[in-house]
């Protein structure tokens, strides 16, 4: 059941109606069966999966709890011994149910991925085809890559005692399986969301009709914006040999778009779903596009996904024994400038191939994610060079002009890394970016070249006016909340300006089958 | 108890992990990965795809699918008619089949031996399918009306069967189909599926 | 206190108003325009304004609103009939049309045009539109809907047309708004006329088939309308229009044929009455066989007239004086158009 689908508007009405109906101790009960619900529309094959993923951590998590209320408890014999085996059998029960929900994920969404480069590892030594492996059909259950970080945060945090563990298994399900962002995140922490998932919620007036304006402009950004330029997008990169050069620019910006609508658009359907019930999903976006850095682009873009992996595995690959050893010998061996780098470089690196690897089982995420790393370790190099050169001229740091460079080429730093998610493969994204020195076709831009991208020049004019929309959005929101300065304003003008908004969707939305592209033939009518 | 449970949790886990996918082995050709670049639209968060991208680069084919030659001239679905009809020449017999309500024409050239249907889109017409009328055309895999069905077999594998009964290979969005009577091939059509909706 | 919960209530009830009124207006602006546009769109829902009491209704596909004329079974033999048929109407859609029809009268003699057969599937989705969207809101309407949908619609769609046409935003031209709320009759009784004349020549021979048997959904919805005709005491009629092209297999004649015996139905296949009707494919298909043009369906509709008023129940009805004159009008809106075709006037 896709966001867009009416089956899920349909859902969500039912579920918004029945929710603030029935009793306030049972509301927690219904997004549980409404989550399950979903899932299981989804694919009744995939409720396994996540029974069996919510089921392990779990136990495990109150295990992992109950041994370290135990030995509070427990005063006989030596303190220190009885600590560490504590401590080691703690370790023990984590590392097993890690295991285990690591491998769910990692071997339905990349048996095939391993396959694939065993296979051109035989071939590489002359195995003939008919010995390689065959491909599995292995089935991906829907959005397991976030419902397994979140219940694998949940359990390093009761682990580490930053969160109590959850007594009742079924309020714990609600949390792995809260439909919202059972898809395409964020991917909460327990500590965050529990804080309202389960409370009892009257109707609040405000706070759904804000919620209700969220899903609206979620709709905005999928609808008009993303699935319009996405007919765009799927042209460039379906003929890269025909679409060269200027297009691999032009392409750039218009994924950049697309990847921007899409997924906020996402993310604040989900957001207002959940703040119509009355439940506070952390935001998972902070303007992206304003970053002055790359590293800040990856603060304010994805931002559950990021802290997630610095938490869980920055962190504690960057304190793990083995990297303390390697820091403590490459500092002795390497001299302190070298040797103090090498540890967290290598700690980022692992963190950046595991980004790329959870994006996708192809080596295109993998290069996208290690692209990122090279490119923050390298302004992490130049950082003294900069600092010199601000020292001089102090007053350049300040300029408007400066921090407009500096977003631009964030901007476009990201929209180059990027061509490796949607490029067939590595080699043909380094090849377009070469065309576009190589090829001197800017004319396309006015020639009405960029009309046969399947967008007329209608659409041109919608997605311009979406951009600005966007744009005049992300600006105000600097000052404050955009829904707090339109509901201050008389009745007839918050009416036009949402009444607008959903006639806008509705008309020149990408949905429907008008929009297949398949249906050439209904150019007729 | 609860370690019991805990216990039997994980075989169970375990058990249907080590069961699901190792009933269907597909293989997968390198093609694919083409057609996975598709459904990109929705990205960083998404994660589902479904078929591994392949590794390396592949070379894309000038001609999509099976294709059939007449005299030197490559004919291929989907592709632009005018230049075909350049190079075969005029038709031995040319019929339009209006369809009911809409404007565009569905075209039948006849020639000897062949029959090549064509579908407009915009202002040119592609080709929709091809016929083997005779044994007098061969595929370009050397298959004709009356070859038999191992010969067809060992050519282009194993078909799969539509509803109807005929005998389909499908290659890049195309499709090639057979017609068996008894063990003798007595039709073969190569047709589009961007009609099909 | 009380005035503002008075304006409370206005302002709720002015922006219901506004909401309803402009979702309405533009429904009517983005639906396409069918009688000055497809105009087979435009057929199904012209029924609805007839004086009932017709004496035959034909359902069926092109084959029946091409190929028989109303005008010229009333004016030779008195036969009072209204065609119920738009481009590739589905067996399905022929028998909910029916069912529809059936609301609204009984008809002694209703004939089916057989070609639909041939579907066992929705084809198009352009087709479904415009076989269903014409037809009112009754349970055989949803019913039609659910039986024809293809994987990609949605009934929600067919309830509120905006949601499939919104995207005509691009295209809408002046007509759209001129036309919002007024339409032209674009049929004489469901018949469509046309006077071109092209030649049937080079028509492609019927193509291999793997299985020449009918599809048990086609066969079902056949078995459904013998089933209804025999309930409410109408004579069906089976008939197959003399269409050269798509092909009619010899097949396809055989299971009409027993199906029609077993179940003690007529059955007219008009290709194989050339001789008797006088038909000559090249000058009376405009065309090239797929479909007649007036004087071809003129022939044929006169080989029908004779047989219903000797083979079934009918009688000649031209003595019923109301009849008459409502004909007396059709007719002349008929002959007129005739003229303004054969002036040259029709600019297409």
């Amino acid at each position: 059941m896709l966001f867009t689908s009416y089956e899920f508007i349909g859902f969500l009405l039912v579920l918004f109606i029945s929710y603030y109906l029935i009793p306030k101790r049972h509301q927690w009960k219904l997004l549980l069966v409404f989550s399950y619900l979903f899932y299981f529309i989804a694919g009744p094959v995939y409720l396994l999966y996540i029974t069996a993923t919510t089921i392990t951590i779990f136990f495990f998590a109150l295990k992992i709890e109950n041994l370290s209320k135990r030995k509070d408890e427990n005063f006989s014999g030596d303190k220190k011994v009885h600590k560490a085996l504590i401590k080691n059998k703690k370790w023990r029960l984590l590392l097993f149910a890690l295991i285990i929900n690591i491998g769910i994920l990692a071997i339905s969404k990349y048996t095939n991925f391993a396959i694939a480069n065993a296979n051109s590892v035989l071939r590489f030594f002359g195995v003939a085809a008919e010995k390689q492996f065959g491909f599995r059909n292995i089935i991906i259950p829907l959005g397991i890559s976030f419902y397994t970080f979140q219940a694998v945060s949940y359990l390093i945090d009761v682990y580490r005692g930053t969160v109590t563990a959850e007594r009742n298994p079924f309020r714990f399900a609600l949390f792995v399986s809260f439909f919202p962002q059972l898809i395409q995140g964020p991917i909460s922490r327990f500590g965050d969301l529990s804080k309202t998932l389960f409370l009892p919620h009257s109707f609040d007036r405000i706070q759904v009709s804000y919620g209700l304006q969220r899903i609206l402009f979620g709709f905005f950004k999928k609808l008009v914006i993303a699935d319009r330029v996405a007919v765009g997008v799927t042209e460039i990169i379906r003929e890269p040999d025909i679409y060269n050069g200027a297009f691999v620019f032009i392409g750039m910006f218009f994924f950049a778009l697309e990847l921007y609508a899409d997924f906020t658009g996402g993310i604040d359907i989900t957001i207002g779903v959940a703040q119509v019930l009355g439940i506070k999903v952390a935001e998972n976006f902070r303007r992206p596009f304003f970053s002055k850095s790359i590293k800040e682009f990856w603060k304010r873009w994805h931002i559950s996904m990021g802290t997630w992996f610095t938490d869980y595995i920055f962190y504690p690959v960057t304190v793990s024994k083995p990297m303390l050893r390697l820091s403590k010998w490459s500092r002795k061996n390497l001299g302190t400038a070298l040797g103090k780098r090498i540890p967290i470089y290598l700690a980022s690196f692992i963190v950046w191939f595991t980004t790329g690897l959870w994006h996708g089982a192809s080596w295109n995420f993998i290069v996208w994610g290690l692209a990122n790393w090279i490119v923050i370790m390298i302004s992490q190099e130049f950082e003294p060079l900069y600092n010199r050169f601000h020292n001089r001229f102090p007053r350049v740091k300040e300029q408007t002009a400066f921090k407009l460079f500096q977003i631009i080429r964030t901007i476009l730093i990201m929209n180059m890394i990027r061509s490796f998610n949607y490029y067939r493969d590595v080699p043909l994204t380094f090849r377009m970016w070469g065309t576009m020195v190589t090829e001197r076709n800017w004319r396309i831009v006015f020639d009405g070249s960029l009309l046969g991208l399947g967008l007329s020049m209608a659409d041109y004019v919608i997605l311009l006016l979406g951009v600005v929309l966007l744009v005049w959005v992300s600006l105000k929101q600097r000052n404050g909340a955009v829904r707090e300065y339109i509901s201050a304003k008389p009745y007839w003008v918050k009416f036009v300006i949402w009444y607008g908004l959903f006639l806008s969707v509705l008309i020149f939305g990408a949905y429907g089958i008008g929009y297949d592209a398949s249906q050439f033939i209904y150019n007729q009518f | 108890m609860k370690k019991q449970m805990t216990i039997i949790f994980i075989i169970l886990t375990i058990i249907f992990l080590t069961s699901c996918g190792s009933n269907e082995v597909n293989r997968i050709t390198g093609d694919v990965a083409n057609i996975n670049q598709g459904n990109n639209s929705t990205d960083t968060g998404a994660e589902e795809q479904d078929i591994p991208a392949g590794i390396e680069s592949l070379s894309q084919p000038d001609y999509k699918g099976y294709t059939f030659t007449h005299s030197g001239t490559i004919i291929a679905i989907d592709s632009d008619f005018a230049p075909i009809l350049k190079a075969l020449g005029e038709p031995r017999a040319y019929f339009e089949a209006e369809s009911c309500a809409f404007e565009g024409l569905d075209k039948i050239y006849t020639y000897f031996g062949f029959e090549i249907d064509t579908y407009p889109q915009g202002d040119r017409d592609f080709v929709s399918a091809i016929v083997l009328k005779d044994d007098t055309v061969a595929t370009n895999e050397g298959l004709r009306i009356g070859s038999s069905r191992a010969e067809m077999e060992a050519a282009y594998g194993t078909p799969r069967i539509n509803d109807n009964g005929q005998l389909i290979y499908d290659k890049d969005g195309m499709r090639l189909c057979f017609i068996i009577d008894g063990e003798t091939v007595i039709s073969i059509e190569y047709q589009t599926t961007v009609l099909d909706l | 206190m009380k005035n503002d919960n008075r304006v409370n209530y206005i302002r709720i009830i002015a922006t219901i108003l506004i909401i309803v009124s402009t979702l309405y207006l533009l429904t009517r602006l983005m639906m396409p325009k069918y009688d000055i546009g497809v105009i087979e769109g435009a057929l199904v829902a012209e029924y609805y304004d007839e004086v009932k009491g017709h004496d035959l209704i034909f359902i069926g596909d092109c084959e029946v609103y091409d190929n028989f004329s109303p005008a010229v079974l009333w004016q030779d033999y008195g036969i009072n009939s209204y065609i119920r048929g738009s481009a590739q109407q589905l067996i399905w859609q022929s028998y909910y049309l029916l069912e529809d029809t059936l609301y609204h009268e009984k008809p002694p003699v209703v004939i089916f045009n057989v070609l639909a057969l041939m579907y066992n599937e929705p084809q198009r989705e352009a087709y479904n539109r415009m076989s269903l969207e014409g037809m009112r809101w009754t349970p055989a309407k949803i019913r039609a809907i659910n039986a024809s949908m293809m994987e990609s619609e949605h009934f929600l769609d067919y309830v509120f047309p905006l949601l499939r046409y919104h995207s005509r935003w691009k295209e809408l031209s002046s007509a759209d708004f001129t036309r919002m709320f007024k339409k032209d009759k674009v049929s004489h009784n469901g018949f469509f006329i046309n006077i071109g004349v092209k030649p049937a020549i080079n028509v492609p021979e019927g193509r291999i088939l793997a299985n020449y048997n009918f599809g048990a959904k086609a066969m079902e919805y056949l078995d459904k309308m013998t089933a209804l005709c025999l309930e409410n005491g109408i004579e069906l009629i089976l008939v197959k229009a003399p269409s050269l092209y798509p092909y009619w297999y010899d097949e396809w004649e055989e299971q009409v044929k027993v199906y029609a015996k077993a179940n003690g139905l007529k059955y007219i296949n008009f290709l194989e009455l050339i001789d008797e009707t006088g038909l000559d494919f090249m000058t009376d298909t405009y065309n090239a066989g797929l479909h007649l043009n007036l004087t071809g369906a003129e022939k044929i509709t006169h080989y029908l007239g004779e047989f219903l008023l000797n083979n079934t129940s009918l009688a000649d009805r031209r003595g019923e004086a109301d009849l008459a004159t409502r004909w007396e009008e059709k007719l002349l809106l008929y002959n007129r158009e005739i003229e303004r075709l054969s002036a040259g006037l029709d600019v297409e």
